[in-house]
């Protein structure tokens, strides 16, 4: 008998297990570059649609719902103000509607056109932030070209993970949980349920807090693989501001604990690079930061000002492209 | 101001350390009490990161008098910066406790801060663990009346739970509790025991904070400022069977639903919870089992859409799996899904007799027991299907080779969805260990412990290893390391030395320790990465 039972034990590291895998997902998935356009910069969305992990764009139809018509090649390029919902399918399936919308921002006026930043702390590891990720896309849907989002991927075991600005932007402000949320670098907007309507509400107190909007345009010239950028700003109140520039990282296909095993990540913040303190500034001042680099993936840039630690102002484009000064639609 | 909370703090230490043999020599009661000091210098480290602050340090002073039936006391905790993944409303100082009581033949009496169990805890349970930085102890009274034979016992308590320092102004609590013994009714002799119980407890909170205004709002319904829970419970035993049974109901309460596409909903909705425990011991052999059911059964002292404190709450939730304490085996803990699970959990205890084939010179100790953990479709965003959520198998054998020798062998077997069962995917890790203890003398000793974890997921391998020697009954020093090998390829090292003298504790160690989920009995709470000193100190009197 105790030989036998010796036997057992040696073969109980047999009883070792390994974890299941999701089954693959051949869902048919219809992602775009930009789903908020800005019709004056002449922006326009492009199309990707999955199988799977697959990219079968070129076989797939992507028809918009709004006016019934299918699209020609994957890229639409509004001419007017509007909300359109396309649907891409292929071989029997079809994707979840996607709703791009565009706008028309005046190029000349009084007040500066504002946008809002929203950071959100997430991670590939974390089971819940593909719903703060949707809350996101929510406001942007219900706030067209006025939202900028910003994922900071957090701990060493996420691939886009960003040492050490991921952890020192987590500790400015004390993320105990993920995912969380903070609107125009307030600590004050940090939230961790995943709600269009808390972040909306949030925007809404800055921006009646805060008033009219400081100026921010980005230059940004491509030379082969290498990007210089010069953005500005200019200040419309007096103050102490600091002028960031941020490289983020749209498309990058990874594995997310919640979502999908081939879950595509935008907005991923690849580095951020403050000014000098801007400190003393009055109404009419400017100033600018440059950079260069290298462009490595499908990479954009955003230029953010702050007035005493809090988003004032914040504008995005792509790499070699850019914005001018943007001006609120003047009501007559 | 700092010099002044030192000479403060060494005042009551110096009285507190007189008082006890004072109050003896006259024979006006007895002072008991203890301090607790838990500090950390965080260390730059590039590899794991490194803390917000250069350093920690948690502190604790309890004071507790009696005479006769008379009890008081009083707790003071004090934080100049709270250690690294405490929750962030520890800080600064506070009186965390402040009571006196009463126990009499037929009454017990309670004025100031106390904790509470009803039943195993899904109803209500104020405690403190100072592992997870958790006190929610209620401030207020408690009346306890009871039949000269204890059959009977009715319960009466309100108070405001503490949070963070100081009782939470914005959310009261009362309760009543009612428990039955019908031993009278079979008589002593017959062996059977049976217990009814039954308690309902109300939470009221004034106001809410903005956002989850906001939240409700948005879902169409106002946040009710009552919740009203209950739960009946039956005891049973007979010879070396004993059963619990107990089901617990819960009002209607601010709602977090999820949705499909990674969406959510916010809305009213109640909750209840199901628990059945049946042990069973005869000789050598013993078993139990548990089964439980739990759907919407978090209880917050206030709600709040930013980040949820462990110390937030106000039932007692612990995971259904056996709570591990071996360094690989503890790595990625199973935390309870309080929306919607159901589970159960099983243990088979045998001593092999000395003297047996198995049991040789001085018996064996055998242990195999699991779980399977299942999340309830009503808490997913797919209603349709849904997978598991977490199992276990470990066995454990101990066996005493000769007086100097011992031996634990252990393996754990445990594979966890990382979507509470909304998938798949489920991540496995296979640890196997094996604990060895050697005495060279009766003062002198050596343990040591190899561990490796197999998998396939997550991080991948591990291996770790722990030497301890112990020179009883004042000294012992060890060293352990923690290896990913199977992908970051981080070392998590530490040594360490302890002393005891009576009741004097004191450790000091230095090392790496991981970031991931710190659980003490069963609730978890998140540990950043950090390579420190830390000192500890504990004394009773």
């Amino acid at each position: 008998m105790r030989k036998w039972f010796y036997i057992l034990l040696l073969l109980l590291p047999m009883l070792s297990c390994v974890g299941q895998k999701d089954d693959p997902a051949l869902e048919v998935r219809l992602v775009a570059d930009l789903t908020a356009l800005n019709v004056t910069a002449g922006e326009q969305a492009t199309f990707t649609v999955f199988s799977g992990a697959e990219d079968v764009t070129a076989d797939a139809e992507i028809r918009n719902v709004t006016d019934g018509t299918v699209l020609e090649g994957n890229v639409f390029a509004p001419t007017e103000e509007g909300e359109w919902t396309f649907v891409a399918s292929i071989d029997g399936g079809e994707s979840e509607p996607l709703v791009i919308s565009a706008i028309v921002i005046a190029d000349e006026g009084k007040d500066f056109y504002r946008r809002s930043l929203v950071l959100d702390f997430t991670g590939t590891w974390c089971v819940n932030c593909p719903k703060m990720e949707a809350a996101i896309e929510e406001t942007m849907e219900v706030r067209p070209g006025r939202i900028v989002p910003v994922s900071v991927h957090c701990m060493s075991i996420d691939p886009m993970y960003l040492k050490p600005t991921s952890d020192n932007l987590a500790k400015r402000f004390s993320v105990s949980a993920y995912p969380s949320a903070v609107v125009d670098l307030d600590p004050e907007s940090l939230i961790s349920e995943s709600s269009s309507a808390l972040l909306q509400s949030h925007i809404d107190r800055l921006l009646e807090a805060r008033g009219a909007a400081a100026g921010v345009r980005i230059e940004s010239v491509l030379d082969g693989d290498n990007y210089t950028l010069k953005a500005e700003m200019k200040a419309v109140r007096d103050g102490d501001y600091t002028l960031s520039v941020l490289v983020l990282e749209d498309g990058i296909v990874a594995s997310q604990t919640g979502g999908s095993k081939d879950h595509i990540h935008n907005n991923v913040l690849r580095s951020w690079t403050d000014s000098e303190a801007l400190t003393g500034m009055k109404e009419g001042d400017t100033a600018q930061l440059e950079l260069s680099g290298t462009v490595s993936g499908s990479i954009r840039f955003v230029a953010l000002v702050c007035r005493g630690g809090i988003v004032d102002n914040v504008v995005t484009c792509a790499a070699g492209a850019s914005v001018d000064w943007q001006y609120e639609e003047e009501n007559n | 101001m700092r010099r002044q909370i030192i000479e403060a703090t060494f005042l009551v230490l110096l009285c507190a350390g007189c008082l006890p043999a004072a109050l003896r020599a006259q024979d006006r009661g007895t002072v008991t009490g203890s301090v607790e000091s838990n500090s950390i210098y965080y260390l730059d480290d590039s590899v794991i990161g490194t803390p917000e602050h250069p350093w920690g340090s948690n502190n604790y002073l309890k004071l507790d008098y009696a005479l006769g039936g008379f009890t008081a006391g009083l707790q003071a905790e004090y934080y100049p910066q709270a250690l690294a993944g405490y929750p962030a409303e520890l800080k600064g100082a506070g009186l965390t406790g402040l009571y006196a009581a009463w126990n009499g033949d037929w009454l017990e009496a309670t004025a100031g801060s106390f904790f509470e169990q009803l039943g195993s805890g899904l109803l209500l349970r104020t405690w403190e663990d100072r592992e997870l930085g958790l006190n929610n102890a209620l401030m207020g009274g408690r009346l306890a009346f009871h039949t000269p034979n204890r059959g009977l016992t009715f319960k009466v308590l309100g108070g405001l739970p503490k949070y963070g320092l100081w009782p939470r102004k914005g959310t009261a609590v009362t309760g009543a509790d009612l428990s039955i013994d019908l031993l009278p009714l079979f008589g002593r002799e017959s062996g059977h025991s049976i217990v009814l119980e039954g308690s309902v407890v109300d939470r009221f909170t004034s106001g809410v904070e903005d956002n989850i205004a906001i939240l409700a709002s948005a879902g169409g319904f106002e946040v009710p400022s009552q919740v009203l829970s209950w739960s009946g419970r039956l005891q049973y035993s007979y010879g070396g069977f004993s059963l619990k049974g107990e089901y617990v109901g819960k009002g209607n309460d601010f709602y977090t639903e999820h949705l499909r596409h990674s969406k959510q909903a916010y809305r009213l909705k109640g909750g209840n919870a199901q628990l059945i425990e049946l042990n069973y011991a005869v000789g050598s052999f013993s078993a139990a089992v548990t089964l439980r059911r739990l759907e919407n059964m978090t209880d917050r002292i206030f709600l709040t859409a930013s980040s949820p404190s462990p110390a937030n709450t106000l039932n007692y939730l612990p995971s259904l799996c056996m709570q591990q304490t071996y360094m690989l085996a503890g790595l990625n803990p199973y935390v309870t899904y309080a929306d919607g699970e159901a589970g159960f959990q099983g243990d088979l205890y045998y001593t092999f007799r000395r003297g047996t084939a198995l049991g040789g010179k001085y018996g064996m100790k055998f242990h195999v027991g699991g779980s399977w953990i299942e999340a309830l479709p009503c808490a997913l965003p797919d209603r349709d299907t849904h997978w598991l959520a977490y199992r276990d198998i470990n066995i454990d054998l101990e066996r005493t080779w000769s007086r100097k020798f011992k031996t634990i062998l252990f393996v754990s077997i445990q594979e966890n969805s990382p979507t509470h069962g909304n998938g798949k995917r489920t991540d496995a890790q296979n640890v196997f260990v094996l604990d060895a203890l050697y005495r060279f003398s009766k003062t002198v000793s050596l343990r040591t412990e190899l561990q490796y974890l197999y998998s396939q997921e997550l991080t991948r391998d591990w291996m770790a290893g722990l030497v301890e020697l112990s020179f009883a009954p004042h000294w012992s020093i060890s060293a352990s390391d923690m290896y990913n090998h199977g992908s970051t390829k981080v070392h998590y090292y530490n040594i360490g030395a302890a002393y005891s003298w009576n009741s004097l504790n004191i450790s000091l160690n230095a090392g790496r320790t991981r970031e991931g989920m710190v659980c003490s009995g069963g609730v978890c709470r998140w540990q950043p990465a950090f390579k420190g000193v830390s000192l500890r100190a504990q004394w009773s009197f």
